[in-house]
């Protein structure tokens, strides 16, 4: 007698992303999905992205919208996480006077911390709200010592960033980048391994055998602000447009 | 006595904007109340006012000289030199603003043409090198040709259109409509004609009576084009109402009135007020949430959708304002003096 066990899908998305990064970067097209039937709204991707990060006060990568709907008793909430859409039609690449953002080929919209001025067109630019400016601050800035954890160096982008004053990244845009130090070392993001209804996944959508392509392809997945055309590279299962 | 008066109250003022200067350059941003949600803040305003000022009143003084209306037209140095004040003034400002100052060179050497701040620094040297040719040929008192003059205004225009621009192309925001275009444009002549009729009438020119007439006309054109605005948008604030009465419908009141003393200070009236409308619309838009509950996803301090500029803010901006002033003088002061003894 013999029993399939189904595999976990955190277990499933790391194999495929290993698989990707086998590819050239060229070759793979990252995405996340979001299936919001799923989300129990606990935010815990969005702390848990704060830690990975190291974001200071007025910096957060991804929010989680929380919406009621409909009058008593018929009532709903919503949970819709919200973040970069690392859209393929780029108001923000556009709108950066120097070049310092722009779209990778793998589809991750970047920052070039050591090239940005810092002078947040970009944030006006996005339609979806997810760039957000380092201004600097720290939470404990106010008490007699700012804590190692506030000073303890992130890894965005590969490097090594330590938050001093003239010091990229304050001073710079910042948002979402899908953890890039993290996939480039075969390791899914962080919002990814935290979500505890585990409603969020991510992969090479240009892999036919992965899971993300196989639940795109099988549901009725839609973007935010279709409407705007930027094709963006989140999607969402249940995603009802007329709430937001 | 009335002039020693004025360079102590500039004194004053460069010396408490300077203060604030300081405290920003040390301490950094986190001294700005500028936050995520509103990263466009005072000085952005006061940055648009000023070019506006400097692009608006250069315009109108080419038209002026294209028209060949000699009493207008003799105020085309004073009117460059106001240009390159308010313009250094202007670019200080959005220097400052920068998160990262000492990157600005960037601004020429990486540019990304399809961004419309990435043109900007190419419309601003063109623009003062014309304001450079315009001082220079009228101190030598160089007959110019009608073509001068035209590019003059062609160059203005621009500098004013490119940078409204800047804020009706992203998608989503209020900015992202027609009327945004026209009223920069038409806030800036008003702002730069209101100026330089201050100007004119401190300095006793016998052409302020002329300049009312133009001012009289912007402002009711502007009048109507803010009403467009605001019934576009839905909304009015209470900073537009105030702003409405006390620099538009009193402003036409007292030219229509025609009391002569008075004109100068409404010409100051009307040029600071387009600051004030100036700052509403850059952060009424802003305020306005990409999606519904979004202020309320993740709170915490940088986050909120809610801007008061902050004591350093506005000390910076007393600092940028008696710059301008000290800007003015001090180039004014010169020119005349070297003219006076040239012709000696």
């Amino acid at each position: 007698m013999s029993t399939k066990i189904k595999e976990d899908i955190l277990i499933r998305m790391q194999n495929d992303l290993k698989r990707a990064l086998t590819k050239p970067v060229e070759k793979r097209k990252w995405a996340m999905l979001i299936d919001l039937r799923k989300c129990v709204g606990c935010h815990a991707c969005t702390i848990a992205c704060k830690a990975e990060n190291v974001l200071p006060p007025g910096v957060v990568y991804r929010r989680v919208l929380e919406i009621e709907s409909g009058k008593y008793p018929d009532v709903e909430r919503h949970f819709v996480p919200v973040l970069c859409n690392h859209c393929d039609k780029t108001p923000c690449v556009d709108a950066c006077p120097v070049k310092a953002t722009k779209k990778r080929v793998d589809g991750i919209v970047d920052i070039d911390y050591n090239h940005c001025i810092g002078c947040r067109a970009c944030l006006n630019a996005c339609p979806y709200g997810a760039r957000t400016s380092d201004f600097g601050k720290f939470y404990t800035q106010d008490t007699p010592k700012i804590q190692p954890y506030e000073l303890r160096p992130a890894f965005e982008y590969q490097k090594k960033w330590y938050r001093k004053k003239g010091n990229s990244p304050i001073g710079n845009a910042r948002k979402c980048h899908f953890c890039l130090h993290r996939i480039e070392s075969g390791l899914l993001p962080e919002c990814v391994v935290t979500c505890i209804g585990k409603a969020t996944y991510f992969g090479d959508i240009e892999d036919k055998s992965s899971l993300i392509f196989e639940i795109i392809n099988s549901n009725n997945v839609k973007v935010l602000k279709e409407k705007l055309k930027l094709k963006p590279r989140v999607y969402y299962i249940g995603l009802k447009e007329e709430l937001l | 006595m009335k002039q020693k008066i004025f360079l102590f109250l500039i004194a004053i003022s460069f010396i408490v904007g300077l203060i604030g200067l300081y405290r920003y350059l040390t301490i950094g941003h986190s001294l700005l109340n500028l936050n995520s949600a509103v990263p466009w803040g005072l000085w952005v305003a006061v940055y648009i006012w000023f070019v506006g000022i400097s692009a608006g009143n250069y315009f109108i003084v080419m038209f002026w000289n294209i028209i060949k209306n000699k009493k207008l037209s003799n105020l085309t140095t004073i009117s460059a030199i106001l240009s390159l004040s308010t313009l250094s003034a202007g670019l200080l400002s959005i220097l400052l603003d920068l998160g990262h100052i000492e990157r600005f060179y960037k601004l020429f050497i990486s540019v990304n043409f399809s961004s419309v701040m990435g043109w900007m620094g190419f419309f601003y040297s063109i623009f003062t090198f014309i304001l450079l040719v315009t001082l220079v040929l009228s101190f030598i008192k160089k007959d110019v040709t009608t073509k001068f003059y035209v590019a003059g205004i062609v160059i203005s225009s621009l500098v004013i259109l490119v940078e409204s621009m800047l804020f009706a192309r992203p998608p989503g925001k209020h900015w992202h409509s027609i009327i945004f275009p026209i009223h920069f444009f038409v806030t800036s002549i008003l702002s730069g004609t209101g100026i330089l009729m201050f100007i004119a009438g401190l300095l006793k020119k016998d052409n302020t009576s002329l300049i009312s007439k133009t001012l009289l006309v912007l402002l009711i054109v502007n009048l109507v084009v803010e009403i467009i605005d605001i019934v576009s948008m839905g909304t009015i604030s209470n900073l537009k109402i105030i702003y409405l009465l006390t620099a538009n419908l009193i402003p036409i009141i007292l030219l229509i009135l025609n009391i002569h003393t008075l004109k100068t200070f409404v010409g100051l009236f009307c040029g600071i007020g387009v600051l004030a409308t100036k700052y509403d619309s850059l952060i009424t838009a802003q305020l306005k949430q990409p999606f519904k509950g979004f202020e309320n996803a993740f709170f915490e301090p940088g986050l909120a959708f809610s801007y008061i500029p902050s004591f350093t803010e506005w000390l910076v901006t007393i600092f940028l304002i008696s710059f301008s002033v000290t800007f003015f003088y001090v180039f004014y002061k010169s020119i005349t003096s070297l003219s006076s003894k040239l012709v000696r």
